[in-house]
C-alpha cells in the first residue's frame, strides 16, 4: 500500500450564525475548503444554524482555522482528527 | 417479495412515527449484518476498511434517537432525525448517507403518505443534496446508485402501484452498483494508494465500491420496510 495523498481526516461540527441561505453557505464553504484536501462533504442543517464538515487533508491547522472562522461567536467547533495513514497500516 | 404482494396494487403507505421508526430499525439491522462485508470492499477513497462501521454507527444512532424520544407527529420525529444525522455521521460514507437520508426525510416531512409521486420527489431531493454536498463528486461511487435510483423513481412517479415503483428503483440501484466494478480501477489509479496487482485482483473478483454497496443495502432495507408496513395498511385487491 502506498502513502496516502492526504494523511488526516477532519470531521467538524459547528454552530453558525449567517445571513446566507443553505445553498450560498455551502457554496462558500466548498470553495474555501476544496483546495485544502479531498473527499470533502459539506452538510448544513435546514435551519442553517449548524454545519458538519468531512475532509481528508494534510493541512489540519488551516482547515480548523477556516471552520472556526465560520462558527458562531462564543461557540467552539468540535473537531475529530484521525490519522488515516496509521489506520490504513493497521488494517 | 411474497407472492401475496404481487397480487395487490399498493397505491400508498401512510407516513407515521411507527413507520419511520421501523424503517430505521430495518436499515440499522441490515447494515449491521452487512458491516464486515462492506468493510472488506473498502478500497476507495481510503483503504481503511471502515465504510461498513461508519454506516452502521450513523444509522444506529439515528434509529436509537427515533426509539428513545416521544413524537406526536412524523414531522417531530424527522426533525429529531435531522439532528442525529448531522451529529453522528462518521467517515466519508457516513456523511453522504446522512445527507441523503436527511434530504429524503425532509422531502416527506409535510406529506401524509408515501406514494410513487412523493417517493420520487424524495429520491430526487436526496440525490440532489448528496451531489451538491460533495466538493468533488465522482462516478463509480455511491453517487451512481443514488442517481440511478432517483432516475428510476422519477420515471415511475406516475405509476399506480408503489410496489412496482419500488421494485424498479431497487433494480436500477443494483445495476448501478454492479457497474461500479468497471470504474473502480480508474478511481484507485487516480488515488494512487492501492498497488496495481491488487487493483487487478479486485477487478477479477468483480469488487464493487464499498459506499455504493452500503447505499444499496440501506435502500433495500428502506424499501423492504415500506413493503412490510404496507401489509398492515389498506391495499386494494386486483
Amino acid at each position: 500500500m502506498n502513502k496516502l495523498p492526504f494523511q488526516y481526516e477532519v470531521v467538524a461540527k459547528a454552530g453558525v450564525r449567517t445571513e446566507l441561505n443553505q445553498k450560498e453557505l455551502r457554496s462558500l464553504l466548498i470553495s474555501n475548503l476544496k483546495d485544502l484536501g479531498d473527499d470533502l462533504v459539506v452538510r448544513i442543517s435546514s435551519s442553517v444554524k449548524r454545519i458538519s464538515i468531512h475532509i481528508h487533508t494534510n493541512r489540519v491547522g488551516e482547515v480548523k482555522a477556516l471552520i472556526s472562522s465560520f462558527s458562531k461567536s462564543g461557540t467552539k467547533p468540535e473537531f475529530e482528527i484521525t490519522d488515516l495513514q496509521k489506520q490504513v497500516e493497521e488494517v | 417479495m411474497s407472492q401475496e404482494m404481487h397480487k395487490k396494487v399498493l397505491e400508498k403507505v401512510i407516513l407515521s412515527v411507527d413507520l419511520i421508526r421501523q424503517l430505521f430499525q430495518g436499515m440499522s439491522s441490515a447494515v449491521k449484518e452487512w458491516r464486515d462485508r462492506i468493510d472488506k470492499m473498502n478500497y476507495y477513497p481510503v483503504p481503511d476498511a471502515d465504510t461498513g462501521k461508519n454506516l452502521a454507527k450513523t444509522i444506529y444512532a439515528a434509529s436509537e434517537a427515533a426509539e428513545k424520544g416521544k413524537f406526536r407527529s412524523p414531522k417531530q420525529l424527522i426533525d429529531k432525525l435531522e439532528d442525529s444525522l448531522l451529529e453522528t455521521c462518521p467517515g466519508n460514507m457516513g456523511a453522504i448517507m446522512s445527507e441523503w437520508l436527511t434530504s429524503f426525510l425532509l422531502s416527506l416531512r409535510d406529506q401524509k403518505v408515501i406514494s410513487p409521486k412523493t417517493l420520487a420527489k424524495a429520491f430526487e431531493a436526496a440525490a440532489k443534496s448528496a451531489q451538491v454536498a460533495l466538493g468533488n463528486p465522482k462516478q463509480g461511487t455511491a453517487l451512481d446508485p443514488i442517481n440511478s435510483s432517483s432516475q428510476a423513481a422519477s420515471k415511475h412517479a406516475d405509476q399506480k402501484d408503489l410496489n412496482h415503483s419500488m421494485k424498479a428503483i431497487l433494480a436500477q440501484a443494483r445495476i448501478a452498483l454492479e457497474d461500479t466494478t468497471k470504474k473502480l480501477r480508474e478511481l484507485l489509479i487516480e488515488k494512487g494508494v492501492v498497488d496495481l496487482n491488487k487493483i487487478d485482483q479486485l477487478e477479477q473478483e468483480k469488487a464493487v465500491d464499498a459506499g455504493a454497496l452500503g447505499f444499496v443495502i440501506v435502500l433495500e432495507a428502506l424499501l423492504e420496510g415500506i413493503r412490510e408496513v404496507s401489509n398492515e395498511q389498506t391495499t386494494i385487491p386486483v
